[in-house]
């Protein structure tokens, strides 16, 4: 048996299905800024929740492990499961899934970080606020579409798997928040590359 | 004149670094295997007592059946198992075999629509919190 760190994600995957709490440690520490950056994008800038998604995908991810039989890729499995906690942290929250204003607002009166690190660096503080406030009129799911699409390069065939959509509709939503976005981000004076 | 010129906002980028500064930390893989194992638990729970209250819903209906098939003009003389459940539930609102039978169906169809651990498939998640139907990927 190879050495954890040299084990690859489906070797941990099953190791930690057999209980092997290394393997899932190993595992959860190869896959946590990814699920993390993931739960902070549904969260929609609540990263309190954004902190609680990323917790009850890893719990889930650990309940589901013995049922992966390595026919999709791990990352199918972790974003499928943290959809589906963002979604269900939306619901008992009860909250309006399609509002997160006060947020946004929050988010935009926010001053500047002394010293950005080199991801905020990568996006101005104003546009940062303008995009926070459009991202915040879009449901959970939505978002998470989106952050996948854009910022992680996931192709149509994956995301069908993770949202369980064809492709045919996951061209149309994708084409639908992408027009919403526009708009937001136009009344501010911004467009979108 | 003012300039009305719109900066472009790389999506990708930008969504990649709003979600960078909002993520949280480390995560707790302990804890989450301890939750899932918690919830697994209480999951198999569930499942143990949904097996229990089938065998009651299923085998006290037969029982009474079996004894009222004899016994039916006389409930206080059916079986010590079967005569509280006879002469409680049955006994003051059915006064023929046809009745009881029907009687014993409908209360069966009651338990088992009553509480959704004990529906047959597909309409509980009996490990639900530990795995999710179609995560069998």
């Amino acid at each position: 048996m190879r050495e954890i760190a040299a084990a690859d994600d489906a070797e941990l995957a099953a190791r930690a299905a057999r209980g092997e709490g290394p393997a899932f440690d190993a595992l959860a520490l190869r896959w946590q800024d990814r699920i993390g950056r993931y739960a902070a994008a549904a969260a929609g800038g609540d990263a309190d929740l954004a902190a609680q998604i990323a917790q009850e995908s890893l719990v889930r991810l650990y309940g589901a492990l013995p049922r992966f039989r390595g026919e999709a890729t791990l990352g199918t499995l972790v974003y499928r499961l943290s959809a589906r906690a963002a979604a269900d942290a939306f619901r008992r929250l009860g909250r309006d899934r399609r509002r997160l204003a006060p947020l946004a607002a929050e988010g935009a009166e926010d001053p500047p970080a002394a010293a950005p690190g080199p991801e905020e660096a990568a996006i101005r503080a104003d546009e940062a606020a303008a995009l926070r406030r459009a991202l915040a009129a879009l449901d959970p799911e939505s978002r998470g579409l989106i952050y996948l699409k854009e910022a992680e390069g996931m192709g149509l065939a994956e995301l069908g798997r993770v949202f369980g959509l064809g492709e045919g509709t996951l061209k149309s939503r994708l084409s639908r928040i992408r027009a919403r976005l526009r708009a937001s981000l136009e009344e501010e004076g911004y467009g979108i590359d | 004149m003012a300039s009305t010129e719109r900066r472009a906002i790389e999506l990708g980028p930008a969504l990649r670094a709003l979600a960078a500064a909002s993520a949280p930390g480390q995560l707790d893989p302990p804890a989450a295997m301890r939750t899932a194992r918690r919830r697994r638990a209480a999951a198999l729970a569930r499942v143990g007592l949904a097996a229990v209250a089938a065998s009651l819903a299923l085998g006290l209906p037969l029982a009474v059946r079996a004894a009222s098939s004899r016994r039916l003009a006389d409930p206080a003389a059916a079986s010590a198992a079967s005569a509280e459940f006879a002469e409680g539930v049955l006994a003051p609102r059915v006064a023929t075999r046809a009745g009881l039978e029907a009687e014993i169906d409908r209360y069966i169809v009651d338990l088992w629509g009553s509480d959704w651990s004990l529906a047959p498939s597909g309409a509980g998640g009996a490990d639900r919190g530990t795995a999710e139907a179609g995560d069998e990927l």
